[in-house]
């Protein structure tokens, strides 16, 4: 046996009050819902709320609950349990709904019992139109979902790259590994030879036998550079820092290099510090550093140039210049220059040898050492290259 | 003949294809296009399955991510479940016990069934025929790997859970 409430004077006057009071009144409908689930009794603005698929005209009072909100089939036993007062409420969120007119809307739902002092009056029905709250919301999950799916397929493809990248250090360890062993015997051959033919054969032999070995140095050291470059992009990089005297590591770069560059019908001069000029560094690196920039101004500095080399003490760092008269590079070649594999169009279209792999290890290993290059290079008149590195801290005096 | 009436829910993670599952079940179609379902979408099929019609109240509710799942009173009333992952998406799979924890609480006998969705994209596939064949025995269900793009498996799917329900 149902009682039908009259919405006036029953609690859903409250429920409307209630909804007044917060300022959402248009946005609620309400309805008496039988013990039996039948809808007894419903809000003027019912029919708009609730987006009624069915023909608006079509009368919703005495039409069972679930025939109307299929959200609520399969739920009786929940319904029951609210009725007994053995659970306070039950509610849906943020149920999707189509109206006719193909918008969707977004309804919440809740059932509670309709008085506490009438069991048999049944359940008051809440419906709330969330729409605009949910608009909002589905705009922020979609941006955060979208946001999530492209970090994971980031993700995705950070670990293949690594996987890749694993697998190319191998092949290059193991192929320069390989490279080496045979070119240390062709170099070891052509200068036994050169030596013990010498004399015995034409000059021209001789030459030979000096360009096997010009060229089996070369690639020597494209190995030394990709297995510098492999060991850098594997973040293997590792110092031996100690006490070094800067002066010793740029005389012995310079005196390497300095016949050299007088193959180059170069003028090759140098003003190095006769102070010592200590840093805490890893000397063998600090002078492939020294040696690579050297060796590059030659190359890059046509017959009858000047390379100067100097060693001074600035700011409380020890820098390294190597000036040269060469070409010079534009400005858009500077910004590019320490970028891995990088050579200028110029470099490439001359006979100049290069892997483009020297500049970028330079300036990884100064920088390793807390220091810095500064390049500067005017086309046509030259370029000097400044390496910055800091000097090794002085004890306190007493 | 009876008519019965039978609600299923769609568990699993954001972005699985749920939504799209119960597009191409109900309305054999497919869209691109992803949409993020906030709440819950409703959707209602018939099967006539030997004598019976049974209406279907496909229940597709939002995704979850891992620190999240569904609100309970969603799952109420519900007879079964099919609960997705992405097979282009590893981390979708393990997310399966959560959403079958979540279920078992508020009905122990809903019978389960295991959709691997986006089969057709093969060259991105992350989760392996194992691993699915150890959910489906953990889960003591079937696992049937669809698209909702081509609609490979999905009435298949869906069919064989209503039949389990009604049966």
């Amino acid at each position: 046996m149902s009682t039908r409430v009259e919405l006036d004077n029953s609690p859903i006057l409250l429920a409307a009050r209630v909804a007044r009071a917060f300022g959402n009144a248009h946005r609620l409908a309400y309805a008496q819902i039988t013990p039996d689930l039948t809808i007894a009794n419903v809000s003027t603005n019912f029919h708009a709320i609730i987006s009624n698929p069915a023909n608006a005209d079509d009368p919703i009072e005495g039409r069972r609950l679930d025939d109307i909100f299929y959200e609520f089939g399969g739920t009786e036993d929940t319904l029951d349990m609210i009725m007994k007062g053995q659970l306070p409420f039950f509610r849906l969120e943020d149920v999707n709904r189509v109206r006719p007119d193909g918008e969707t809307v977004y309804l919440m739902f809740q059932i509670s019992p309709l008085s506490d002092a009438q069991t048999e009056a049944g359940l008051l029905l809440i419906v709330e139109d969330v729409t605009e709250p949910a608009i909002m919301r589905q705009s922020l999950t979609q941006e955060r979902n979208e946001l999530r799916l492209v970090r994971n397929r980031l993700k995705a493809a950070n670990t293949d790259l690594g996987r890749l990248n694993r697998l190319k250090s191998f092949i290059v360890t193991m192929a320069a590994h390989d490279l080496r062993s045979p070119l240390t015997t062709i170099r070891s051959y052509a200068d036994i030879l050169a030596e013990d033919l010498q004399g015995k054969v034409e000059q021209d032999y001789i030459e030979f036998l000096m360009t096997i070995r010009s060229q089996s140095d070369r690639l020597s050291r494209l190995i030394t550079d990709l297995l510098d470059l492999d060991m850098i992009e594997q973040g293997g990089l590792s110092l031996k820092p100690e006490p070094t005297d800067m002066r010793e590591v740029v005389e012995e770069a310079y005196g390497l290099m300095a016949p050299n560059g007088a193959l180059h019908r170069l003028t090759m001069t140098n003003d190095i510090s006769k102070e010592p000029v200590i840093v805490n560094g890893d000397g063998q690196r600090i002078s492939q550093v020294i040696v690579n920039l050297i060796s590059n101004a030659i190359k890059y500095t046509p017959e009858d140039g000047r390379v100067h080399v100097t060693l001074t003490i600035k700011d409380g760092h020890a820098v390294t210049t190597i000036v040269d008269t060469g070409n010079g590079m534009t400005e858009q070649q500077l910004h590019k220059l320490f970028q891995v594999y990088y050579r200028t169009e110029e470099a490439r279209d001359s006979n100049i040898v290069g892997s483009g792999l020297g500049l970028f290890i330079v300036k990884t290993l100064v920088e390793a050492h807390k220091g810095y290059i500064k390049v500067n290079s005017k086309r046509g008149e030259g370029t000097r290259f400044a390496v910055y590195i800091p000097l090794a801290s002085q004890p306190e005096l007493a | 003949m009876a008519v019965i009436q039978k609600k299923i829910c769609l568990l699993g993670e954001f972005a699985v294809g749920k939504t799209s599952l119960v597009r191409r079940f109900v309305e054999n179609r497919f869209d691109d296009k992803y949409l993020s379902t906030i709440g819950v979408k409703i959707s209602r099929k018939s099967l006539s399955l030997d004598d019976n019609t049974v209406n279907l109240l496909m229940w597709d509710l939002a995704g979850g991510d891992n620190y999240q799942g569904v609100q309970s009173g969603y799952l109420r009333g519900a007879a079964g479940a099919l609960i997705v992952c992405d097979l282009t998406r590893a981390e979708t799979l393990s997310a399966y016990e959560r959403y079958l924890s979540q279920l078992r609480e508020v009905n122990k006998n809903a019978y389960v069934v295991f959709l691997a969705n986006k089969v057709d994209l093969v060259d991105r596939r992350a989760i392996s025929d194992k691993e699915l064949k150890d959910v489906a025995s953990s889960l003591g269900g079937q696992v049937y790997l669809t698209s909702a793009k081509s609609g490979i498996n999905v009435e298949l799917a869906i069919e064989t859970l209503a039949k389990k329900l009604v049966g």
